[in-house]
Formats: structure tokens, sequence, C-alpha cells
């Protein structure tokens, strides 16, 4: 198998709140493989952006701050470079794109503008050449007519064109990793596909590994090749996701599974998981799902799950699945 | 790729293409009568204060003594001073003084107040905790009384007042940009920008301090009527320009023993202070209508 492009062991990320620290990432583990797309999936508030923003150390302006635990890009530890370090590789080998097309253009820059300053500062190439460079990119993006684009602003095009610049800016200079926090919820359907297909043929194209984070399930049953499901701030279940959506293991993904309505399905009360994440003060003890869990156990209050393998690419944070690996290890 | 489709948008594009921003704003600026009336003005009153000593109708500083404490008339027209030197000229020559001290005392107190607002409201922590308090001190004395103290510490004389002008014109602008520079911070192509690897200063200079323009434009016109006011009072005390000199405040304190029997030679400069200051404000009144988002569409 091909190497790690990314490995997130054991992240843990606080916020500072009047002296005290509150913890929301409380060990997330996962790895990417090259021109592998990996879909992180779970409610809102569960740490799927934030552990964006970690693996990029965007944390300006927050008091956010990674405690513990090491994020492994291309084998270098990125929670132990500099600021400095990080800016060379942001944008370069590692790049995001965000869940508002409308907002993550500078209203007043022109497309051209904004996606050369990318190119000059990473490629360091010429200004001719890095407008060259910058039609070229919005061709590849699918965008017609890149000359006259790069004079306009972002306000001349629609939500679909902005999130193909934004695709087009992150993918400028060919990065390892992409990171796609909700590309497409902004989107109407018809345009979500023509993103996501999009975002499929650059990475055969360059061999990019996508981290997708998005709550659609749908967008990862059709996009991704391996799924971490994420709940307060913890991995509970990561598996391949022909597997996930055919056995899905932890009473979450069964829960969110079942709660993707179902077209021609004449329900009058949609499935749901009762409650809601909890807040990263009150975290129950134990496991944190508890609370929710339909097949809630005694032991499910008082201790958190361990992770148990099941298969070779597959693991759960379940008391379920812990149980059975003890009967038969007895 | 000809298509009638591509040939429609080039169309389309030319049309937008010759939409220029300044034009915009000419545009929704000629409406607004009075601030035009007063950039006008200005405009007059800056072209006098570059060519004033061509145009002078007498020597700003030569004394006649056959003409002392005139009324206004034909050959002066605004009156003569205790020496019979003219006013008029003397008000034509003192524009300089006046527009240049407050110019640049402005100018520098923008640049330096612009500079801490962006490096207090972008990093935040305790560099912020320290910028905000200093400006605070500085805010807690009356500005004139916070001039004067400068001055005093510094001594009298023309550049000592843009210093002390500068001094308390930097808190307003700190805050200011401190304010616009938290909210332009929070967009997301602030974000999309450090993710590509944008830094500090770049993000600053290209994303979040385009954002301050608008507001910074219009408190810097109406901050520019605040230090003709300032330095004037200042030369009012004594502090600032020396006493020959033709600059307004000067003018009007040598002219005030003589308020009750000749009041024209005190009236004349504080006309032209009224309406310069006047001016400034109405401009920054009329700046705010055309580039202020929240008041655009009313």
């Amino acid at each position: 198998m091909t190497e790690h492009v990314l490995r997130v062991s054991d992240l843990e990320t606080s916020f500072m709140r009047d002296k005290t620290e509150i913890k929301i990432l409380r060990g997330v583990n996962f790895s990417i493989r090259k021109g592998e797309i990996l879909g992180l999936v779970g409610e809102s508030g569960s740490g799927k952006s934030l552990t964006s923003l970690s693996i990029m150390q965007l944390f300006h302006g927050t008091t956010g701050k990674i405690v513990k635990g090491s994020i492994y890009f291309n084998g270098e530890d990125l929670t132990k470079m500099s600021e400095s370090e990080i800016r060379k590789i942001r944008g370069k080998q590692m790049a995001m794109i965000f869940q508002e097309p409308m907002t993550s253009l500078n209203p007043v820059l022109k497309i051209g503008k904004q996606l050369m300053e990318a190119i000059e500062m990473h490629l360091k190439l010429p200004k001719s050449e890095s407008k060259h460079h910058a039609i070229q990119m919005l061709k590849s993006v699918g965008i017609g007519r890149a000359e006259e684009i790069i004079h306009e602003y972002p306000h001349q095009l629609s939500g679909g064109m902005r999130q193909r610049v934004m695709i087009a800016m992150a993918m400028a200079c060919h990065p390892n990793l992409l990171i796609a926090d909700e590309p497409t919820t902004a989107l109407d359907v018809t345009i979500q596909a023509q993103i996501l297909e999009l975002m499929k043929k650059l990475k055969e194209e360059n061999e990019t590994a996508i981290l997708l984070i998005t709550h659609d399930l749908g967008v990862v049953a059709e996009m991704c090749d391996k799924v971490v499901v994420m709940y307060a701030g913890q991995v509970v279940e990561e598996a391949d996701v022909f597997e996930l959506f055919a056995s899905p293991k932890h009473p979450y993904t069964k829960g969110l599974i079942a709660s993707v309505p179902k077209i021609g399905d004449k329900k009058e009360v949609l499935d749901s998981i009762n409650g809601h994440v909890p807040s990263p003060q009150n975290m129950p003890k134990g496991c944190k799902f508890a609370p929710r869990c339909n097949q809630v156990m005694s032991i499910c209050q008082e201790e958190s799950p361990p992770t148990v393998e099941i298969s070779a690419t597959r693991q759960c944070s379940c008391w379920l699945y812990a149980k059975k690996d003890v009967e038969v290890n007895a | 790729m000809t298509s009638p489709t591509t040939v429609q948008n080039s169309q389309v594009q030319k049309k937008q293409r010759k939409y220029s921003p300044l034009k915009e704003f000419w545009k929704s600026f000629k409406k607004q009568k009075a601030a035009l009336l007063a950039s006008i003005f200005i405009g007059l009153l800056i072209v006098v204060a570059i060519i004033g000593p061509y145009i002078a109708p007498y020597d700003p500083f030569e004394p006649d003594y056959d003409a002392l404490l005139e009324g206004p008339s034909a050959s002066h027209l605004a009156g003569t001073d205790e020496y019979g030197r003219d006013i008029f000229s003397r008000l034509i020559v003192g524009a300089k003084i006046s527009l240049m001290v407050s110019f640049s005392a402005v100018f520098l107190g923008l640049i330096l107040g612009t500079i801490l607002g962006l490096i207090s409201g972008y990093f935040g922590g305790w560099i912020d905790k320290v910028i905000m308090r200093s400006c605070d001190v500085l805010f807690s004395f009356p500005d004139l009384l916070l001039a004067i103290a400068i001055v005093a510490l510094l001594g009298p004389g023309i550049n000592n007042v843009i210093i002390a002008v500068m001094i308390f014109s930097v808190p307003s602008f700190a805050r200011l940009v401190r304010g616009a520079t938290l909210n332009a911070k929070e967009n997301v192509y602030v974000e999309a920008a450090q993710s590509m690897g944008a830094s500090h200063v770049r993000v600053l200079w290209k994303h979040i301090f385009p954002e301050t323009i608008s507001e910074l434009i219009i408190f810097v016109t109406m901050r520019i009527g605040t230090a003709i006011l300032a330095a004037s009072g200042l030369s009012f005390l004594g502090l600032g320009a020396s006493p020959e000199m033709p600059e307004w405040g000067v003018m009007l304190s040598s002219g005030r023993d003589y308020l009750g029997t000749s009041s024209h030679v005190v009236i004349m400069p504080g006309i032209a202070i009224f309406l310069t200051v006047l001016a400034f404000n109405l401009i920054g009144d009329g700046l705010r209508d055309v580039l202020d988002p929240k008041i655009k569409n009313n």
C-alpha cells in the first residue's frame, strides 16, 4: 500500500475560556493515504471542522491550541513546526476549500489577483507565467472563459463558479492533501454533483488525498474510500465506505444512517437520534454517546469504551463490541 | 468557441468593465450638495495656500502705520490689524500654515494609529490590551489639555504643535481601525488567505486594511477640522506659531485686545477658522453618506 500522506494520532485540541481549558477534540486518530478520499462525518459540534483547523493550525485569533498528539504530514510532525514552516506548507502541499463559496473570496480583489497571489507566493513564478498558470487552473476546473474571469470580481460569479475558483486556488500548487470543509453544502444539488465530480477528477489527475468533511451521507457514499465517524470530539467508528453503509457497527453510525430520509418513503415523522451533542463543559462520564444511545448498558455510563479493531480496515469505539471481544478471549 | 452566447457574454463583459468605483463614487457624491460646495471651498483654499504669497494684495508682514485697525473697505477687504497689516493677505498666507499643520498632524496620526489599530485588532491578546489601555489613558485627557501638556513638555513651536495634535489623533484612529479590523478578520476570505499560506503582514495589508479605508477616509476629513481647531487653539494660547506669523490662531489671539473697538480683527480669522472646519465636517458627512454601506441605500 502507498504511504500515508496524513496521520493524525491522539490529537487533542482545546480552547481557553475564562482561564479554564475546554477540551473539544479528545483523542482523534485517523490517516489518509495518497490519492484516497476520507470522509469525516458527524453532527454539528462533533469536532469535524476543528479537526481540519487543527491540521492546518489555523487557530489565529482564537484561543485554540493543540494540547496533545501529533499530526504527521508527509512524515513530518506539524505540531512541532514553527509558524513560518507551516506557512510554507499551507497552500502549497496542503490546501483547504471552505463551506461558503460566497464569502471565501475577497470581494474587492479580482479573481485573477487572488489566484495569482497563491501561485506567486509558493511557486515563485514571474507574473506573466503565474497569470498563465492561473488561467490554466481555471480551465482545469471547467471554467471556459478563464481569460475573462480573471478580470472579474467575485460578485460577478455564481456560487458554483466561485467554488470552482476556490478549488482552482486550492489546487494551484498541486497539494498532496486537500481539506474540503463541507464544500457543497451551500450549493444546489446539480451544482453539487458537478463540484464533487470535479474534485474526483482532480484527485485522479494529481493523486491528491482529500479529507472531505461533510454531514451529507449521500456525498460520503458517492465520493469516499474510507469514512471516519466523529462524535463529541472523538472518532467512534472508522470503516471502509462499503462496510460502513452495509453494516454500521456503532449505534451512533446506525442512527446517522437511519436519519437520512429516503425518497418515496411516506413517513410522518423522520427518524432521528434523540437529544443532541453534549456541550464540552458537561461531557458525560464514560461513553459520550451513552445518554442518547438506544443500546446503552450499565458499563457505558461508567467507563469510556476502548477502540476495538473489528477487521483490518475497521475500528469502532463501543462497549458492544468490546464485550464480545472479551468473551471471545475468555 | 465563438457561439452566440460567448459573444453576448463578452459584450456584457465590456459593459461591466466600464464600471469604475471612482465614477460610481462621484455619481453619489455629486448629490450631496453641501459636501460638494464644501469640497469646492477646500479645493480653493488649498490652491490659495499654495500660491498664497503670490496673490496676496499686500505683504502680510509689512506694517502700515497710516492704516491702523481700519475696518473692511475696498482697499483692505478684511480691514487691517493693530500694525496696519492687511488682514486679508495675512489670512491667505496663513491658510498654508493652518492646512499644513493639520494635514501633517492628521496624516502622521493616521499612519501610526492605523498600524497600532491593525496590530491590536488582528493579533488580540496582551498586545491588544497594552495598545488599547494606552489609548484609554490618552482618551481620558480632554484633547486640548493633552495637546497643551505635550507642547508644554516639548516647548512651543509649530513642529511641536504638529506632534501634539498627532499624539491626540492616534488613539482615535487606533480605536477606529481596531474595530474595523475585528470585523474584517472574521471574514472567511481572511481564513482562506491564511489557509493558502499568506503571512500576517500580507493578510493585514491585502485583506484587512482595504476594509478599513472607507471609514478612515471619512474620519480623516472630520479629524482635519479638529486639528485646525486644536492648532489654532494652541497658537491662540501662545504655544504654537510665533506671534508675528500670520497663523489664524495667532491672529485671533493678538486681536483679542481690540475686540471692543475693532471687532473685525478677531472676526475675520474667526470666520476663516469656522468656515474651514465647517467645510471639512461637511465633506466628512457627505463622504459618510456615500461610503458607509450601512446607510448607502437610504
